[in-house]
């Protein structure tokens, strides 16, 4: 009997448990895009040390040093310094400071705006909302919410979000907010389908009939442990879509996003971007290879935690 | 005479189709003593397990329930369940079949969900007819009873509820309730979650229990153990059980009284 219970030990181990290197090769982009996203996370705890007045950065990031205008990048300054003569490491490492807490904003407002018309439109779809006069016009919550849904959804976003930005304010915070916004009916739309499926399920009924209220049922039975999975990957792929638009507004000016002489990698690679033909390529490639390493870290974290539900998911 | 728990009195529950109604229950009149085992048998498609849904107030399409009377008792305290309910709920007959059904659907089920409170899950719990599918696939089977258990306000404490949740794990006659606890319902087979199930009802010590087909789909040792199960629990919790069954077999064996019903009406 024990020798039997070694071999069930020994097959167990072969197929379901692998090793390390395993596990690494199977999963090198997510791991690679995972690392890439914690060190900017680095670099962000670095920025925010730094403004406590640590000596975290190598340089101070505001200083203008008119003496090392364009120093190539070398063991004194690693990424070289710009038209000023500023560090450009230290501002990379500070503009993650632009898009880090603002960026957290935008994907809370999304999930909880998401999670909450998602629940609603889903659970509660089949109903007419109650208005008293026009109540006999009105057409169902689903239809309602689907109109609206796709009156959001048929804007181009970019332009939705510059225009809303010029009428209204243009502080990052409220910038943000209006990206969360505009973002909250993917999730709303996954969480929708979600909930059309289970609540028809059995155990929907079997918790219905032990007394779980409709809320019970909707956050704790559906949301909570059904939504989780892919709440989690749209959030990241989120987060990648937030540095991008952050990004781009500082890139374009104009008023908005981050202001000289404050930095984000958007305006770097604004103003680096005039002495790209002269030969320096320094300001304006490091900011931007920084952008397309985020976002895309972003996406390939999102991709493989995806694939990895997924196999969840097909094993059972 | 006995006590009565349970009367259901002209019940009607229809679904709309596009053309008309399915007239699923069709004034449907029992009564259930009390702690006694009353049986509900009939073809499939007879309505029997939309009667259940009715009682438990599990119909969710329209119009559902249409007229009738459910009058629940216990202690002495009478109520009809669908006390209040006929002013959101016209009816046009014609040659005494009903034609024409004007149900306000949202403030129906408002008044409904008042009348229940207190009485779905607590006094009168169900068991279903596909367990597996019965229990939430992501949550161990261990925080299910407890939910209900906790849910019911019979305990405070988590801990004190999962003591609670081993000792029906242990009751309803479960080998290595710890492991089973901390197990989800696909690791189980489907005569462990449908004992799982019975305990998930029973913990809130309900007066009438309502089982719906609870042995179809397991195998004729399972049943028997399921039977014998129920029947153990019954004398000793002194539950009145409704069962729903088209096994003859199994409803001899169990119930004290049989009721037939056939195209939503009961035979006499």
């Amino acid at each position: 009997m024990k020798h039997v219970y070694s071999q069930q030990r020994h097959f167990l181990r072969s197929s379901n448990a692998y090793s390390v290197r395993d596990f690494i090769g199977k999963n090198f982009l997510t791991l690679l895009g995972g690392a890439f996203i914690l060190l900017t996370f680095i670099m962000f705890l670095l920025g925010v040390l730094y403004q406590y007045g640590l000596p975290t950065l190598p340089y101070d990031p505001y200083q203008i040093n008119l003496d090392a205008v364009f120093t190539t990048p070398g063991l004194s300054h690693w990424m070289g310094t710009d038209y000023l003569g500023r560090d450009i490491l230290s501002r990379v490492i500070i503009g993650t400071q632009a898009y880090t807490i603002p960026g957290l904003l935008a994907v809370l407002v999304a999930v909880f705006l998401g999670v909450g018309m998602g629940a609603v439109w889903g659970y509660y779809g089949e109903l007419k909302p109650n208005v008293p006069l026009i109540r006999s016009f009105l057409p169902d919550l689903e239809v309602l919410m689907n109109y609206s849904m796709n009156v959001i959804n048929s804007f181009p976003r970019f332009v939705l979000i510059i225009m809303v930005c010029a009428i209204f304010s243009t502080n990052i915070y409220f910038i943000m907010f209006v990206v969360g916004l505009t973002s909250s009916p993917d999730i709303a739309e996954i969480v929708k389908n979600k909930v059309l499926l289970l609540k028809e399920q059995n155990f929907i009924e079997a918790a219905q009939a032990i007394g779980v209220r409709p809320g019970g049922i909707i956050f704790r039975h559906i949301i909570w442990h059904h939504c989780k999975a892919v709440i989690i990957v749209q959030t990241t792929y989120l987060l990648g879509y937030v540095v991008f638009i952050e990004t781009s507004l500082s890139y374009l000016g104009g008023g908005f996003g981050v202001q000289e002489p404050r930095c984000s990698w958007g305006n770097m690679l604004a103003s680096g971007k005039e002495y790209f033909f002269e030969g320096m390529f320094w300001p304006s490639v490091f900011p931007a290879l920084m952008i397309v390493l985020t976002i895309l870290s972003f996406i390939l974290l999102g991709d493989g935690i995806n694939k990895h539900l997924k196999l969840q998911k097909e094993r059972g | 005479m006995a006590e009565i728990i349970l009367e259901v009195k002209e019940l009607v529950t229809y679904f709309s189709l596009p053309d008309g109604f399915a007239r699923s229950v069709n004034g449907i009149t029992f009564k259930i003593e009390k702690g006694k085992t009353m049986g509900l048998v009939g073809e499939s498609g007879s309505g029997k397990t939309v009667t259940a849904l009715s009682i438990m107030g599990l119909i969710r399409d329209e119009p559902g329930i249409v007229e009738g009377e459910i009058i629940f008792q216990e202690d002495g305290n009478k109520q009809n369940l669908l006390a209040g309910l006929e002013q959101y709920c016209e009816v046009e007959r014609q040659d005494g079949k009903i034609d024409l059904v004007r149900k306000d659907c949202i403030k129906w089920n408002k008044r409904y969900e008042k009348n229940m409170r207190g009485i779905r899950g607590k006094k009168i719990a169900m068991i279903f007819q596909d367990a597996v599918a019965s229990l939430n696939p992501l949550w161990t089977v261990g925080t299910q009873i407890q939910e209900a258990i906790l849910l019911q306000g019979l305990c405070e404490e988590k801990a004190e509820a999962r003591t609670r949740t081993l000792e029906w794990l242990k009751r309803v006659h479960i080998k290595k309730p710890e492991l089973v606890h901390n197990a989800y319902p696909h690791q189980l087979s489907g005569g462990m979650c449908q004992r799982v199930m019975i305990a998930m009802a029973l913990a809130s010590r309900p007066s009438l229990l309502i089982a719906d087909e609870p042995t179809t789909g397991l195998d004729v040792t399972i049943q028997a153990g399921i039977v014998e199960l129920l029947k153990e629990l019954r004398s000793e919790l002194g539950t009145t059980i409704l069962f729903i069954s088209h096994n003859l077999g199994v409803v001899a064996e169990l119930t004290d009284e049989i009721e037939v019903i056939h195209n939503g009406r009961v035979l006499r």
